[in-house]
């Protein structure tokens, strides 16, 4: 097993090297010199533009800068935001840690949900249940993010205003409140945009849990478990057992969806996180802190499909004694 | 051994150990037709590309006129209006028939362009050795790490603002990675089986076979997959131009439609009604299609025997 | 449920089938898979069953524990007495109390039977939980004792050890142990060794006897292996074609084979004495299920049959002592016809 996860920690590295590559050589092959739009804009300076230069090392070989490049992304050193005269590292550090909220939250509660749901529809095959699930399932997924987002946000908190319209905590009042006033507080803003997360990441996981358990449910293992005297609920847990080894492996694949969704959902609640700050940067054209962006959001999934693909190999004791 | 090959998120589900029997001869669109939901969304998919074409002759305003401003901007869905104005006073309605030619022809067309980039990529890979292969999907797998919008968001910090033409171009780039995949898992299957072995004895150059033997094996699964690329082409610029970063103004799009709609939520709902219920349905429509063309592909569709 | 009507054990036979049907509802039509099987073990006994794949002698043994599932049916006039009770009419609860406790099943294949996600001891301790009732502890302690008792080296260790683990005798092993633990009265064996190497297959056997031996439990030996049930049944049914053809002790069986069928079967052994080139085999295959032959089914390959065989259907009819044979030729012997031999030099 540790073979496995060192070879799988190489090639999470690669990838996030690969990334960063392709980040700079986008940033180069856009039209224009890099960040020339921006030092076209009346807030920057003459001192700015040449400090850019020269931070940048703008002015050397295509080479030079990209051994530049990867040296300082290695040292975590992403820039400095345009606008909000900070390392980017330091923004990105604010945000990262409440999309990481925001997106754990939801994907615990979508995978309890969706394996479960999924687990039933597969036992109740064909009932009335199945085809509900099912249906209802099929039409979330397809429902884009930002809809859905945008329907909850109309119902709950426009129409029926039962939760905040937006942001993470209340501003006015944070400073009153105590630590659980607190705690409450963040989980009210976030109730709506983990919902919407939750609603679409479940349905997928149902649809896969049902399907891989209803592969699993065939099989001599179980026969054996039904002659053994074991109770109908006991086989059901002897087969989901296995069933969820390949829905773990699926929650991996799913983490650049995730992160995709997240985007517009903090957008559409104004969630500070990573794809909120991400946007923001677009619009202020603040090249560094999209750039470091696009480059740590895509590093955080990557390593996020690690750490699933790491579990689900943990899970299943075939792979764990290898 | 219980391990169901994981499926990608965008393309899920493509059947890859089940026979391809030819979709050509199998008729697929009478088995769809037969299929009740499937008739369904081919009716509205086909009534869609029928608005989208005679736009110009349906819409009943002009989609970029504004009136007036003061009085009629922000008007709820009323007879002369059916779905409302805009913040601008544009008829909605408009709007959105003129908004289905872009939107449609951004997703069918990129999806063409994904589509053949990873065919080709995927066939290269399983066809061309070893080494290639690892390289090329090491690539593809730094592709598939990073989150579609992502990408597409870090393309249009750079190059600014983006035509349809370019928008085609970026959302079909960023899209072709899991066709890939896909076509270079089932080449590398189909290349062990017998036939591709007998052709090889009879002296077939490597793309010969991959031409003329392999690519119609291929065909019921790219299609399956194309299919649903469509929808996520769909979902993905309505998304772009939802954030602001995708089809222009003053041109329309079902994404700019949507975003206009978010300073008034609750008081401009048809903004947002409209626009998404289009959406929600035509992405349905496109799933349940390529639901059955696979269920089709596979076999399932016929009596059980 | 209704109330079972009064039982009338034949002797005191430990399990008493009488009249077992089963069919599965298939597209090609009704497939009557056990078509009127009846037979008794005694307390004790090994009875084997033995026929080609297709003969329904593994569905019978399924039926034993009532895990024949839809698209099957057990019909509804089949009775199978065990303990005071038909089985056919117990409730879920009641069978499950039944299953694993009372009457056990060891299948074909070691390498699937066993779920790869947890360890052989959990396993078999899972069963003394679940019957018993007992605490973790005393469950395991009696999972590592039972490997011991299968003849597992390092029982202990072993207890802990994943299927995947084990080669395929272990696994069979544990699978022994699995359904022997709460001491059944009664084991079904469904081609126990066919999944394994021979010499493995000797072991696995000998291992059977011994428990039998030592725990008194009949055991119903499905197999196709007419050489593992000379070794280890006392009495035999050879089954075919969804009923059974012919029953004797062993001993009569070998000696004095009497349907055409088991003829064909045992003439079919390879023998390592036989100086022949050629295998004899038995012209023709297994018709389906869903279309049984009338008259005799087994007609169409029997190198006696004549017209009354198209027309009737053979009952068990007595040859001596406990030996009945299906086969009109039992009330017709002159109709035997000689049988000749491929003789190759």
């Amino acid at each position: 097993m540790l073979g496995l996860v060192v070879r799988r920690l190489l090639v999470a590295v690669v990838i996030a090297f690969l990334v960063a590559t392709l980040s700079f050589v986008l940033v180069h092959a856009a039209p224009g010199e890099p960040f020339s739009a921006f030092r076209e804009d009346q807030h920057v300076t003459a001192e700015m533009a040449q400090k850019l230069r020269e931070q940048y090392g703008l002015d050397k070989p295509l080479g030079v800068q990209y051994v530049r490049y990867i040296g300082s992304l290695a040292r975590g050193d992403l820039g400095e935001s345009f606008l909000q005269r900070r390392q980017v590292s330091s923004v990105l550090g604010d945000a990262l840690p409440n999309s990481l909220l925001l997106m754990a939250t939801a994907l615990v509660v979508a995978f309890a949900l969706g394996v479960a749901l999924g687990a039933l529809q597969a036992y109740r095959r064909g009932s009335l249940f199945d085809r509900t699930v099912g249906g209802v399932s099929l039409t979330l997924a397809s429902v884009p993010e930002y809809l859905l987002a945008i329907a909850l946000l109309l119902a709950f908190a426009y129409f029926l205003p039962i939760f905040p319209t937006g942001g993470m905590s209340d501003p006015v009042m944070w400073r009153f409140m105590s630590p659980m006033q607190r705690l409450t507080d963040v989980a009210r803003h976030m109730a709506l945009p983990a919902t919407t997360l939750v609603l679409i990441i479940a349905s997928v996981v149902a649809r896969y849990q049902r399907a891989a358990l209803l592969d699993v449910l065939p099989d001599d293992f179980v026969r054996t478990a039904k002659a053994k005297g074991l109770s109908r609920g006991r086989v059901l847990m002897h087969a989901l057992r296995n069933a969820l080894l390949p829905t773990i492996t699926l929650i991996g694949l799913l983490f650049p969806a995730l992160f995709g969704g997240a985007v517009f959902v903090e957008n559409v609640f104004g969630w500070p996180g990573m794809g909120r700050t991400i946007v923001n940067a677009l619009v202020a054209r603040d090249y560094p802190l999209i750039m470091g962006g696009v480059v740590i959001g895509s590093v955080f999934v990557v390593v996020g499909g690690l750490v699933a693909d790491l579990a689900a190999m943990s899970a299943d004791p075939r792979t764990r004694a290898a | 051994m219980h391990r169901p090959t994981p499926l990608s998120f965008d393309v899920a589900g493509a059947p890859l150990d089940a026979p391809a029997p030819d979709v050509w001869r199998a008729t697929p669109f009478r088995a769809l037709w037969r299929d009740g939901a499937a008739r369904a969304a081919l009716c509205l998919l086909v009534a869609l590309m029928l608005v989208a074409v005679f736009a110009p002759w349906l819409a009943p305003y002009d989609p970029g006129a504004q009136p007036d401003i003061i009085r009629l901007q922000y008007q709820p869905p009323s007879a002369a209006h059916p779905f409302g104005t805009d913040p601008y006073s544009r008829d909605v309605l408009s709007r959105m028939m003129y908004g289905t030619r872009v939107s449609l022809s951004i997703a069918i067309l990129a999806m063409l362009l994904s589509t053949f980039i990873g065919t080709a990529y995927g066939l290269l890979a399983a066809l061309g050795g070893r080494f290639t292969d690892a390289m090329l999907m090491r690539g593809v797998d730094t592709f598939l790490a990073i989150p579609r919008i992502l990408l597409l968001l870090g393309v249009v910090a750079l190059w600014g603002e983006l035509s349809v033409k370019a928008l085609i171009v970026v959302i079909g780039l960023s899209g072709w990675f899991a066709a890939a995949r896909l076509v270079r898992t089932l080449v590398l299957g189909l290349r062990e089986r017998d036939f591709v072995t007998a052709a090889r004895g009879l002296g077939a150059h490597t793309s010969f076979i991959a031409v003329r033997h392999i690519l119609p094996h291929l065909a019921s699964p790219i299609l399956v997959a194309a299919t649903f690329g469509v929808g996520a082409a769909l979902v993905i610029e309505a998304g772009l131009s939802f954030l602001g970063f995708g089809v222009a103004e003053p041109q329309a799009s079902w994404g700019n439609i949507l975003r206009e709609g978010q300073d008034r939520p609750l008081g401009a709902w048809w903004l947002s009604v409209v626009p998404g219920a289009a959406l929600v349905i035509t992405v349905l429509a496109v799933n349940v299609i390529a639901d059955r063309l696979r269920d089709i592909a596979s076999g399932r569709h016929l009596p059980r025997g | 449920m209704t109330a079972p009507s009064p039982i009338t054990p034949s002797q005191d036979a430990l399990i008493d089938v009488q009249n077992l049907r089963v069919a599965f509802s298939t597209p090609a039509g009704l497939a009557r898979a056990v078509d009127g099987v009846s037979f008794t073990i005694a307390p004790g006994e090994t009875l084997g069953m033995v026929g080609e794949s297709g003969c329904g002698k593994t569905v019978t043994g399924l039926s034993l524990l009532r895990l024949i599932e839809p698209p099957g049916l057990i019909d509804p006039t089949s009775r199978i007495l065990f303990e005071g009770r038909d089985l056919l009419r117990l409730s879920e609860r009641e069978i499950r109390r039944v299953r694993g406790r009372r009457i056990a099943m060891v299948f074909q294949e070691p390498m699937t039977a066993l779920n790869p996600v947890f360890t052989v001891g959990d396993q078999i301790a899972e069963v003394v939980r679940v019957h018993e009732g007992a605490t973790r502890r005393a469950a395991w302690q009696r999972a590592v004792e039972m490997l011991e008792r299968v003849g597992l080296s390092s029982p202990a260790d072993r207890a802990k050890q994943y299927p995947h683990q084990l080669s395929g005798g272990m696994r069979q092993r544990v699978l022994i142990g699995m359904a022997l633990v709460m001491r059944p009265a009664l084991l079904i064996a469904d081609e126990p060794t066919t999944a394994l190497d021979v010499t493995v297959q000797a072991q696995i056997l000998e291992l059977l006897r011994e428990l039998q031996r030592d725990f008194g439990m009949a055991v119903l030996l499905i197999t196709h292996d007419l050489g593992v049930i000379a070794e280890t049944a006392s009495r035999v049914l050879v089954m075919y074609g969804g009923e059974i053809v012919e029953e004797a002790s062993v001993d009569e069986l070998f000696a004095n084979a009497h349907h055409p069928y088991t003829q064909g079967l045992l003439a079919a052994m390879p023998r390592v004495d036989d100086r022949r080139e050629r295998l004899t085999t038995i012209p023709g295959t297994v018709p389906p299920p869903t279309a049984w032959p009338s008259g005799c089914r087994f007609r169409d390959r029997c190198p006696h049959a004549w017209d009354r065989t198209a027309r009737e259907h053979p009952d068990l009819f007595v040859v001596a002592d406990s030996h009945r044979s299906r086969c009109f030729l039992v009330q017709e012997p002159e109709r035997r016809r000689a049988v000749v031999a491929e003789q190759a030099e």
